[in-house]
């Protein structure tokens, strides 16, 4: 059996070596396919790097009370005829709050353009907050430090800048004591935060914290407060999530049959988000791969036919010295799946290709690591091989049931 | 007494033409010994290829009995009747046919492959039985690379190669030169001394005067059998 496993993959290789651009050709389905599936599997493992980040990083014990529910799931026109969330409201929660281990608030406005000296990064995401949050919900340090409490209380022009921006700015310098323009106003940096998310990392590195007060001075005081709460474990959540609903019911007086307007969130809800994305990206990946598959197994189911065709006298020959139809079933089940085999090492090497590319040269996939997935090169494998068993099924079975003399007389 | 290989009796291969029936062999019987040396000879027409698709398993009759090694090939299945092919017969064709892509020794180890044989005793063999028909020079060489006489020396080492009960050659020497097929002739006979048991179809004299008994159909029926004449010896 063994030598016969053998001598079908060095047939195949022959009868592909004898064919290289028809055989490349009819791959070529097989080759799109696997690609779109290892790219997509790449994409996913991605975004799953940048969801456990994120949860990691922001804490999977902290919520934040807003005016929005992160998860989509209440429209975002009703979240905005609410009642903004007012530093007065914030105050009084915080104050009040007996289960949490720490609460603060924080502010944040998207879309500001960062200068420094003549270079300029649009699209920062700019947050307010107190010196507290270093321990609540703000990214770890990379160098440099958080602001002071005395900053906060003078609000101070200092900045606590993302990775992203760090990089872009200050590629060969070092950071800490630049001074950089915001609204026309200038900040000194005084620390770089870690890098929170490997894809996207140019849109979610791109952040800046500063003092509550500074950020109020610059965009004004009415500018509806998040509130980030630590539970302290994640056992104390739901008391903590009980207690400042009740809480929160009872500052912005609502009457018990009237709803929340107000969002309890967890980062796990804004992975809700980034789920849904996923999985949308997962399965528009696996419909591409699907049809490409699809395609190939026609393609290759065609080739074989005429492979059989083809090889109806070397058939007969090898009946006729004694091969059973199992034996000539199995050479061609080998050659097919050979043939989508070596399709899918060519997809992989394109795979590569793109992923280096992408790396390099996409900017939101720029700290993506550049490998294939281990578990995608298992699956391609095994794919391509089944692939190509199930497209070579029918002209094997019909190439072992040829009739010896008959193939024999074929010219 | 030598034991009998081949014992056919009334067989009858009837094909199916549209509605028509064709008959190819009528009733044939028919015994072949342990090394004998026989022609099966016939003009086209005449049912001997039929007959000679049947000896070899490749095809079965759809009447009578055929006895081979004393089992009954009726009732062997596809599986079967391919491992009598590979073991007990081995086939020399007109047109040598050969795998082009393998090389000499490749084509004669294929038989052996097939039986299951570990690769060190499949090329002792495929070694062997090349040396036999005086390749052992050509045994890397393709078939395209070979001149005729030599590709059917390589088809006549791959049938030898299992050592089989019978050799079936079917014109051998028809694609051949008549110096070329005279020395295929004389490779034929070494073997038959040597021990095998030869069935030559033709349509030759020439070539079926090398044997020892000769058999002529006409129509699908045996016209005659027995010894060559003493006179053309």
């Amino acid at each position: 059996m063994l030598t016969e496993i053998i001598e079908g993959i060095r047939m195949a290789l022959g009868a592909l070596r004898a064919n290289p651009l028809r055989s490349g050709l009819t791959t070529l389905g097989v080759v799109i396919g696997i690609t779109v599936m290892v790219i997509t599997g790449w994409l996913v493992q991605g975004f799953d790097d940048v969801m456990r980040q994120l949860v990691n990083l922001m804490g999977t014990d902290v919520v934040y009370v807003d005016r929005f529910d992160w998860s989509g799931k209440t429209h975002w026109r009703e979240s905005l005829n609410r009642k903004r969330i007012s530093r007065q409201q914030t105050d009084e929660l915080i104050s009040r709050l007996t289960v949490a281990k720490a609460a603060v608030p924080m502010i944040n406005t998207f879309g500001s353009s960062l200068y420094y000296g003549d270079k300029e990064l649009s699209g920062i995401n700019i947050y307010g907050t107190l010196s507290e949050n270093a321990s609540i919900s703000v990214p770890s340090i990379k160098e440099g430090r958080f602001h002071s409490p005395v900053e906060d209380r003078f609000g101070t022009y200092v900045l606590t800048i993302g990775f992203n921006i760090a990089k872009e700015f200050f590629p060969d310098e070092n950071p800490i004591g630049k001074v950089v323009t915001l609204r026309n106003r200038r900040f000194e940096v005084i620390g770089v935060l870690d890098q929170q998310s490997a894809l996207f990392s140019t849109f979610i590195d791109n952040q800046v914290y500063m003092p509550l007060a500074t950020f109020e001075s610059l965009y004004g005081a009415r500018r509806s407060k998040t509130i980030a709460i630590k539970a302290g474990s994640k056992e104390a959540l739901e008391e903590v999530r009980i207690e400042t609903r009740g809480l929160m019911r009872s500052i912005r007086n609502l009457r018990p049959n009237e709803k929340d307007d107000f969002a309890i969130n967890e980062v796990e809800m804004f992975g809700d988000m980034l789920d849904s994305l996923r999985n949308n990206l997962f399965a528009i990946g696996f419909g591409v791969t699907f049809i490409s598959f699809l395609v190939g197994i026609i393609g290759i189911t065609n080739i074989m036919f005429v492979s059989v065709t083809e090889r109806t006298r070397e058939i007969g020959i090898r009946k006729a010295i004694g091969a059973k139809r199992r034996t000539i079933m199995f050479q061609f089940l080998v050659e097919s799946a050979t043939l989508c085999f070596s399709g899918a090492l060519i997809a992989l090497l394109f795979c590569s290709a793109i992923i280096l590319a992408g790396v390099n040269f996409v900017e939101y996939l720029a700290e993506m690591k550049p490998y294939i997935p281990p578990q995608m090169l298992f699956i391609a494998s095994l794919v391509s091989l089944v692939v190509g068993l199930f497209a070579g099924l029918i002209p094997a079975f019909i190439a072992s049931r040829l009739d010896p003399v008959e193939s024999l007389r074929y010219e | 007494m030598q034991q009998t290989i081949i014992d056919i009796r009334n067989v009858e291969r009837v094909y199916e033409m549209g509605a028509e029936l064709v008959y190819a062999l009528r009733d044939v019987s028919l015994t072949i010994k342990q090394n004998e040396y026989v022609a099966i000879m016939g003009p086209s027409g005449s049912g001997k290829s039929t007959l000679m698709n049947i000896l070899g398993c490749l095809d079965t009759p759809t009447g009578g009995e055929y006895l081979f090694n004393d089992s009954k090939v009726r009732e062997l299945n596809d599986n079967e009747l391919a491992e009598i092919r590979n073991r007990e017969i081995g086939f020399v064709f007109q047109t040598f046919n050969l795998l082009p892509r393998y090389s000499a020794l490749k084509n004669v180890e294929l038989p052996l492959i097939y039986a299951g044989l570990a690769n060190a005793e499949r090329r002792r063999k495929a070694v062997e039985a090349l040396t036999k028909v005086g390749l052992d020079d050509r045994m890397e060489h393709k078939p395209n690379e070979l001149s005729g006489g030599q590709r059917q020396r390589v088809a006549i080492a791959r049938a030898l190669v299992t050592q089989p009960s019978i050799i079936l050659a079917d014109e051998p020497t028809g694609n051949l030169d008549t110096k070329t097929g005279i020395e295929i002739m004389k490779l034929f006979e070494e073997l038959w001394q040597a021990g095998n048991t030869i069935i030559l179809v033709t349509h030759e004299n020439e070539i079926a005067e090398h044997a020892r008994r000769i058999i002529r159909l006409r129509d699908g029926l045996v016209e005659s059998d027995g010894p060559r004449q003493a006179a053309t010896v």
